[in-house]
C-alpha cells in the first residue's frame, strides 16, 4: 500500500517513499532522520496538531502540513 | 597551539552540562531542545595549556537556515578544535552534523553523551574512535562523569576520515556498525503514552493540577514554617529597636516605613528594611523556590516537549504554534527568561506574538505570590478569578494577533527527548542558581522602589500622578486615585506594585480588578528592557499599543462586570 503519511493510522509502520519538498524544507527533515528509505510508525495524531512519528530510535512531532507532504509506501517487516 | 576550544553539537545534547562542568560556571541546562539561545564563553587551564571554551547554540546542520546555525558556522571558523558533542542514545541524527564539521577540516574530539542512558553493549565507543579517527570519550555531563576525560584528550584531537558516502548514507553506515539504540521498554511504552491524545491530554492536565498544589503547598510551607516566623520572632524586634532610634521622621519613613494600628506591618509599612526586605525574601522567595523546583522537575525529566506537541494546535490559534509552551512556563516564573526563550520559535512573527503575550498576560512568579499575598484571605475565588481573566486576555489577544500579523507557518518540527528521571542534585542546583538570580535582580529594585516611593511622596509628585490620572483610574477602572502610585511603580516592581494595594481600603473586587490591569499594562523595567533588546523600537511600539488596548478593554469590562 502507498499513499501520503497523513493518511495513516496510530500504530501503522511504513516506509518514506518520497517527498514534496525541497530545498531548505527537505534539508530540515532529514536532519531530523526522515530520509527516503527511512523506516517510520505513526506513534500518535494530535487533533488539529502535530502527528508524533518514531524514526530511528527517536520520537519526532511533525505538523500536518509537513505530514501531508510525506509519500510512503508499506514494507516488509 | 590550541586557543580556542567549541563545544557543537544538536540541541539537546547536553552541551551546556558539559560547559558547565567544564568551567565551573553555573551555566543552566534543560531537556529540550534549545535550552542555550547565547554563545557562553568560560576558560579554563590543563597542565600548560589555557583553552577558551565556547558553548555555541545548538545546531542540526552547518547551513546557515537560522540564527543557531549562522552562529555555529561562524564560530567554527576560529575553532582550533570542536568538541562534538552527541547524544549517544540518537547515533545517527547527531552524525550529521559531525560530518558537516569534519569537512570543514577541523581537529576534533567527539563527547558520546548521556552515557547512563545506552545499556551496556548497544554501542562502542572504540569502534566508533576506529571508525572516524579521532579520540571519542563517553560522558555523563549533567553529574560530572567522563569531563576530565574530555579536557584531557583535547590536546589529541585530530580532523575524523569521511568515506565517499554523502552525509545521511555515511552516519546511517557508522551509526549501524557501532550502536543499535532506542527508546524501548517501558520507557518507550510511557513516551508513548505521554503524547497519544486519549491518555496523554488527561495526563497533561493532571501533570499541570499536581504542578499548581506542588508549588502552594512548598511556597505555603516555607511561609508558614520558615520565613514568616523567622521575620517575627528575629527580624521584628531589630526593626522595632531601629524605629525606636530613627523616630518618624523622613531617616524613619524610608528605613522602617508607617506604622499601622501602631506596629510595623511588614506588607504595608513600605519602609526599605520592613516591606523592602520582608517581600523578596518572606512573600516571594518561597514561592520562587517553589516555582523553579517544579519546573526543573518538569525540564529535567523530557517532559515540556511533549507538553509543545500536545498544545500545538491551541497555540497555533494564538499564532506561535506548540513550542510557545517554554517561554510560558518560564514566563511564569519571570518574564525575562520568558522573553529570551522566545528565540526557539519558528518565525519573528511568532515571537513578537508570544513576547507580547508573555508582557501582557503572564504575571512572574514575584507577582503571583503578592496576588496570593493581597486576595488569598478574601477567598481562593478571587484569586483565580485574576487568573482566569489573564487566561482569557492570553487567548483572546492571542487570536487577534495571529490574525493581525498573518503569522501561520509551516508548522511544527520538534524532536521530543528521551523521558529521563530528573536528578535532583540538577533540580537543587538550577532552583538554587534562580533563586539567586531573582534575589540578584528584585532586592534592589525592590528597595529603590521604595525610596523613590517615600521621595516621591515628600515631594508631592504621588500626588500629581494622582490627581491627572485620577479620571482614569476612578472612571474607567473604577478604582480609588490612591492605587496611582502602585500603577507607577509597577514600571519598576509588578510584586512591589502589588503590595501597595494593601491598605487602601480597596473591596476584593476592586483588588481583582487592580492585580489584573496591574499584569496587563505594561512590562516591569526589566521585562522591558529584554523586550527592547528582542523586538528593536518599531516593534515594541507596536506591543506596546497592543497592551494599552487591551488593559483599557479589559478594565473596563471588569469593572462593568464586577463593581
Amino acid at each position: 500500500m502507498t499513499g501520503r503519511l497523513i493518511d495513516f493510522s496510530e500504530g501503522d509502520s511504513v516506509e518514506i517513499t518520497g517527498f514534496d519538498f525541497e530545498g531548505d524544507t527537505l534539508a530540515l527533515l532529514e536532519s531530523r532522520g526522515l530520509r527516503k528509505g527511512k523506516k517510520v510508525t505513526v506513534v500518535a495524531r494530535q487533533p488539529f496538531g502535530p502527528y508524533i512519528l518514531h524514526v530511528s530510535g527517536t520520537r519526532l512531532a511533525l505538523g500536518r502540513k509537513m505530514v501531508s507532504g510525506i509519500m510512503v509506501g508499506s514494507y516488509d517487516k | 597551539m590550541i586557543n580556542n576550544v567549541v563545544l557543537m553539537g544538536n540541541p539537546n545534547v547536553g552541551k551546556t552540562a558539559l560547559f558547565s562542568e567544564m568551567t565551573g560556571t553555573e551555566a543552566q541546562a534543560s531537556n529540550y531542545p534549545g535550552t542555550t539561545v547565547d554563545i557562553l564563553e568560560g576558560r579554563i587551564e590543563h597542565g600548560n595549556d589555557v583553552f577558551n571554551i565556547s558553548d555555541v547554540p545548538g545546531t542540526y546542520s552547518l547551513e546557515a537556515g537560522n540564527d543557531a546555525e549562522r552562529i555555529a558556522s561562524e564560530m567554527l571558523e576560529d575553532a582550533d578544535v570542536v568538541v562534538n558533542v552527541v547524544d549517544a542514545s540518537n547515533l545517527e541524527r547527531n552524525l550529521g552534523l559531525t560530518y558537516e564539521i569534519a569537512e570543514k577540516d577541523v581537529p576534533m574530539v567527539v563527547v558520546l553523551n548521556m552515557w547512563d542512558e545506552v545499556d551496556e553493549g548497544e554501542i562502542s565507543p572504540e569502534a566508533l574512535s576506529e571508525e572516524l579517527g579521532v579520540p571519542v570519550v563517553t560522558t555523563v555531563a549533567r553529574d560530572g562523569r567522563g569531563v576530565e576525560e574530555v579536557v584531557s584528550v583535547i590536546g589529541s584531537a585530530s580532523v575524523p576520515s569521511l568515506g565517499d558516502d554523502g552525509r545521511w548514507d555515511w552516519a546511517e553506515k557508522v551509526a549501524g556498525r557501532v550502536s543499535s539504540v532506542g527508546e524501548k521498554g517501558f520507557k518507550g511504552r510511557l513516551s508513548d503514552f505521554t503524547v497519544r491524545p486519549v491518555t496523554g491530554i488527561p495526563f497533561a492536565l493532571a501533570v499541570m493540577a499536581l504542578s499548581f498544589f506542588a508549588v502552594r503547598f512548598i511556597g505555603e510551607g516555607l511561609i508558614g514554617n520558615v520565613f514568616d516566623p523567622f521575620f517575627q520572632v528575629v527580624y521584628r524586634p531589630a526593626v522595632t529597636w531601629l524605629h525606636g532610634v530613627v523616630g518618624d521622621g523622613f531617616l524613619g519613613s524610608v528605613l522602617v516605613g508607617e506604622l499601622v494600628d501602631g506596629e510595623i506591618r511588614f506588607m504595608e509599612s513600605m519602609g526599605a528594611l520592613t516591606t523592602g526586605v520582608y517581600v523578596p525574601f518572606a512573600a516571594v522567595l518561597p514561592y520562587i523556590i517553589a516555582f523553579y523546583s517544579v519546573l526543573s522537575v518538569l525540564e529535567d525529566s523530557g517532559y515540556l516537549p511533549r507538553l509543545s506537541a500536545l498544545a500545538d494546535g491551541i497555540f497555533r490559534k494564538l499564532g506561535m504554534g506548540g513550542q510557545g509552551v517554554v517561554p510560558l512556563f518560564l514566563g511564569m516564573g519571570c518574564n525575562v527568561p520568558g522573553t529570551l526563550a522566545t528565540r526557539n520559535l519558528d518565525s519573528y512573527k511568532h515571537r513578537f506574538i508570544a513576547i507580547t503575550l508573555l508582557a501582557v498576560s503572564v504575571p512572574c512568579m514575584a507577582q503571583t505570590a503578592m496576588i496570593f499575598g493581597i486576595l488569598g484571605s478574601y477567598g481562593i475565588r478571587y484569586v483565580f478569578l485574576v487568573f482566569i481573566v489573564l487566561a482569557l486576555t492570553y487567548v483572546f489577544t492571542g487570536v487577534f494577533l495571529r490574525l493581525a500579523v498573518d503569522a501561520d507557518s509551516e508548522g511544527m518540527v520538534l524532536e521530543l527527548p528521551k523521558l529521563r528521571l530528573p536528578d535532583f542534585g540538577s533540580v537543587f542546583k538550577k532552583t538554587f542558581i534562580r533563586s539567586k538570580w531573582f534575589l540578584r535582580e528584585a532586592v534592589p529594585y525592590l528597595v529603590l522602589g521604595i525610596v523613590l516611593v517615600n521621595v516621591l511622596y515628600v515631594l508631592g509628585v504621588m500626588d500629581a500622578f494622582g490627581s491627572l490620572f485620577s479620571p482614569l483610574v476612578v472612571n474607567i477602572f473604577g478604582l480609588p486615585s490612591a492605587a496611582v502610585p502602585a500603577l507607577v511603580i509597577g514600571f519598576l516592581r509588578k510584586d512591589l506594585a502589588v503590595g501597595m494595594l494593601m491598605g487602601l481600603g480597596m473591596s476584593p473586587e476592586q483588588l481583582v480588578i487592580a492585580a489584573t490591569i496591574l499584569t496587563i499594562y505594561f512590562p516591569c523595567a526589566a521585562t522591558f528592557a529584554t523586550m527592547f533588546k528582542e523586538l528593536g523600537f518599531k516593534d515594541i511600539l507596536k506591543s506596546v499599543s497592543v497592551m494599552f488596548l487591551v488593559v483599557f478593554l479589559v478594565g473596563s469590562i471588569l469593572r462593568v462586570v464586577l463593581l
